[in-house]
C-alpha cells in the first residue's frame, strides 16, 4: 500500500507533509515524557524505560524487514505486513508512530519503495493511523474483558485486521478525493485489503504471542496483561 | 534466562534483542528473496478500478500513477535490487535510525519535567 509519488496531488501531498511532520514533532515529545516516567518509576509502569530503548530499534527493524516479504494472496495480488498496530500495541502510540515513521523514510529514501512527496500520505495511512488508533482501541476493547491471553491475543488480532482495513480507506481518501484515481478505486481498495487484513492478523497475533512467551515486561498496556498466580498458571482476573 | 514473577521463564534484554535481530535478518536477507512479484494491494485497486479494460494493463497502469512529482529517485540502499544486501542493509540502517532517535528524544532537549502537561 506504499503510495509512490505522482498518484496525489500536489496540494494534498503538501497538506499530508505538515499534518505528518505535526504528528512526529508531537509524538518526539510525548515519547520523552514517557521515557522520562519510565526512568523515574521503574520497570512495570505503562512507559518504555530506558533500557527498553534498544527493543524500539529492533521492532523498526522487524517491521521493515517483514514488509519486504510479500506473499501471495487471492486475485493475483501480493500483501506485506503494515505493523502499525503491533507496533502501537508494543511500544505505545507515539513511540510506535516514530517507528513507523523512521521505517517509510528508510523505505523511501533508500529504497523508492513510497514517494518522497507522498511522505506525509504513507505516515499518515500507514503509520499515524495503525499506530495510534490501534492502541486506543486495543484499550477500549479490553477494559471491558477479562485479563487473560485469550482476550489480549484476540484484541491484538482484531486491533490489526482492523487497522490495515482502515489504513486502506484513508489511504483511499488521500489517493481518489486528493489525487487522481476514480471513486471506484475506493470499494475495491478495501476488499482487497480485508484479505491483507487477515494476514495482518496472524502475523501480529503471533509476534505478541512471542513477546508474551518471553518478555511480557517490554510491552506497555501492562494493565492490560494476562493475570497469573505464583505458580504460573493464569487467573481469570 | 530468569523466571517472571508470573512463572514464566525469560531471557535477557541483550539476548531478546539479539535473537530478534537475527531474525529480522533472517527475514529481510533470505525470506525476502521468495517476495511474490504480483501487484500489491494498492496497484491491483489501481488496475480494477480504472486499467481494467485497458488494452495495456501495465501501460495503465503507469499512466495512472502519473510522472513522479520528484524526477530523482534517490534508491540509494539498491532498490531491493538485491534482496539479501538491501535486507542487511535495510534491518541494520532502520535499527540504529529507530534507536538513535528514541535514544536523543530521552537525552537532548532537556528535561520536559517542568512542561505544564507534567505539572498538571
Amino acid at each position: 500500500m506504499h503510495v509512490p509519488d505522482g498518484l496525489v496531488y500536489a496540494s494534498t501531498a503538501l497538506g499530508t507533509w505538515v499534518l505528518g511532520g505535526g504528528v512526529i514533532a508531537y509524538s518526539l515529545r510525548k515519547s520523552r515524557e514517557d521515557l522520562e516516567k519510565g526512568s523515574s518509576e521503574g520497570a512495570g509502569e505503562d512507559v518504555l524505560a530506558d533500557r527498553r530503548i534498544p527493543v524500539v530499534g529492533l521492532t523498526a527493524a522487524f517491521i521493515f524487514a517483514a514488509q519486504m516479504v510479500t506473499v501471495p494472496i487471492a486475485g493475483g495480488t501480493s500483501a506485506h505486513l503494515l505493523g502499525g498496530a503491533m507496533a502501537g500495541i508494543m511500544l505505545g502510540p507515539w513511540i510506535g508512530t516514530l517507528v513507523m515513521a523512521v521505517v517509510y523514510l528508510v523505505q523511501a529514501i533508500g529504497f523508492a519503495d513510497g514517494g518522497i512527496i507522498a511522505y506525509g500520505v504513507n505516515v499518515l495511512g500507514m503509520g499515524v493511523l495503525p499506530a495510534i488508533g490501534g492502541y486506543y482501541f486495543f484499550r477500549a476493547v479490553t477494559v471491558l474483558l477479562p485479563r487473560s491471553r485469550v482476550v489480549y491475543l484476540g484484541t491484538v488480532a482484531l486491533t490489526s485486521f482492523l487497522s490495515v482495513v482502515l489504513a486502506s480507506a484513508l489511504t483511499s481518501c488521500f489517493i481518489v478525493f486528493g489525487g487522481p484515481l476514480p471513486l471506484a478505486t475506493f470499494p475495491i481498495m478495501i476488499g482487497v485489503h480485508v484479505l491483507v487484513g487477515i494476514l495482518e492478523a496472524v502475523i501480529c497475533t503471533a509476534v505478541l504471542a512471542a513477546v508474551l512467551n518471553t518478555r511480557p515486561d517490554l510491552l506497555v498496556n501492562q494493565d492490560r496483561l494476562p493475570v497469573k498466580n505464583s505458580g504460573g498458571e493464569e487467573v481469570t482476573a | 534466562m530468569s523466571n517472571s514473577p508470573g512463572g514464566n521463564r525469560r531471557i535477557g534484554l541483550g539476548p531478546f534483542v539479539l535473537a530478534g535481530l537475527a531474525i529480522a535478518l533472517v527475514i529481510g536477507m533470505v525470506h525476502s528473496n521468495f517476495a511474490a512479484s504480483t501487484p500489491d494491494a494498492l496497484q491491483r485497486a489501481i488496475i480494477d478500478s480504472a486499467c481494467e479494460d485497458a488494452p495495456d494493463r501495465e501501460a495503465c497502469l503507469v499512466e495512472q500513477e502519473g510522472e513522479p512529482v520528484l524526477q530523482f529517485q534517490p534508491g540509494f540502499l539498491f532498490d531491493y535490487g538485491v534482496p539479501w544486501a538491501s535486507g542487511l542493509v535495510g534491518v541494520i540502517v532502520v535499527f540504529a535510525l529507530a534507536t538513535g532517535t528514541i535514544f536523543l528524544t530521552r537525552h537532548l532537549g532537556g528535561s520536559s519535567a517542568d512542561t505544564s502537561d507534567r505539572v498538571r
